[in-house]
């Protein structure tokens, strides 16, 4: 097994999807210090249809599944 | 992790200000897309606060000074040139010292009146204006709490000073 990646109730299938992270510094622009640091996530991957599924079906639905979970802002 | 205990790459969403954001879910177009896979990409960001020595997001001040010379009216009249007259030799010397502090995360204690013996309280004036709403709805946090103080003073006396600095 290997890291998996989840956002709130969602968890993206083991090995399905690689991600990337960068942290940029917010400074103010009058007094030149650091205030805020904001991460970026990037994510990249596949929804796979596994043997013997029904391609069309199971993308469908694996589509709107993931389509519902980063629907909401704010999770975890 | 094999555990089930989140890794060090975790964003916790109340630690954040305002919030996960989800920038873009998209959907890539390419060789074979819809038939056994479909490629995504998705974009998260998180904004968290670091901790500054002053807590302030912005400070400006000025000082004012005036008064203490001749008092001079000008008569006019009827036919003639408006003439300048001297009705008090000396006038009180004034000052004003006013100015706004922004509190990163809260509002934050404006500055002591500058001369302490020549300060007319009655005068004093504070000001808040709201603060700036940062996150995604139901979850922001508030940045940046502005705070604009006005202090006057008289005396018989000059008044000399510098306005107050950015600590930072």
């Amino acid at each position: 097994m290997g890291n998996q990646i989840r956002y709130r109730n969602y968890t993206h299938d083991d090995g399905e999807v690689s991600f990337d992270i960068s942290r940029v510094a917010n400074f103010n622009p009058e007094s030149g210090v650091a205030e805020t640091l904001t991460v970026f996530w990037r994510l990249s991957g596949e929804l796979l249809v596994p043997d013997g599924s029904d391609n069309q079906s199971y993308l469908t639905t694996a589509i709107a599944t993931l389509e519902a979970a980063y629907a909401v802002q704010g999770g975890d | 992790m094999d555990s089930g205990a989140p890794s060090a790459h975790l964003i916790r969403s109340n630690a954040t200000i305002g919030g996960t954001k989800v920038r873009y879910v998209d959907w890539v177009e390419g060789p074979g897309e819809y038939t056994n896979h479909r490629t995504y990409r998705i974009g998260l960001e998180a904004t968290y606060p670091l901790s500054t020595r002053t807590g302030l997001s912005g400070f400006r001040e000025t000082i004012q000074l005036f008064g203490g010379g001749r008092k001079v009216r000008f008569q006019e009249s009827v036919s003639g040139l408006p003439r300048p007259q001297t009705i008090k030799r000396y006038t009180t010397f004034r000052a004003r010292q006013f100015g706004t502090i922004v509190g990163l995360y809260d509002y934050a204690d404006p500055p002591l009146p500058i001369f302490r013996q020549a300060h007319l309280p009655d005068l004093n004036s504070l000001e808040k204006d709201d603060p700036t709403p940062m996150g995604v709805a139901g979850r922001y946090r508030w940045k940046d709490f502005p705070l604009r103080y006005s202090y006057e003073f008289a005396s018989a006396t000059p008044l000399f000073a510098d306005p107050a600095r950015w600590n930072i």
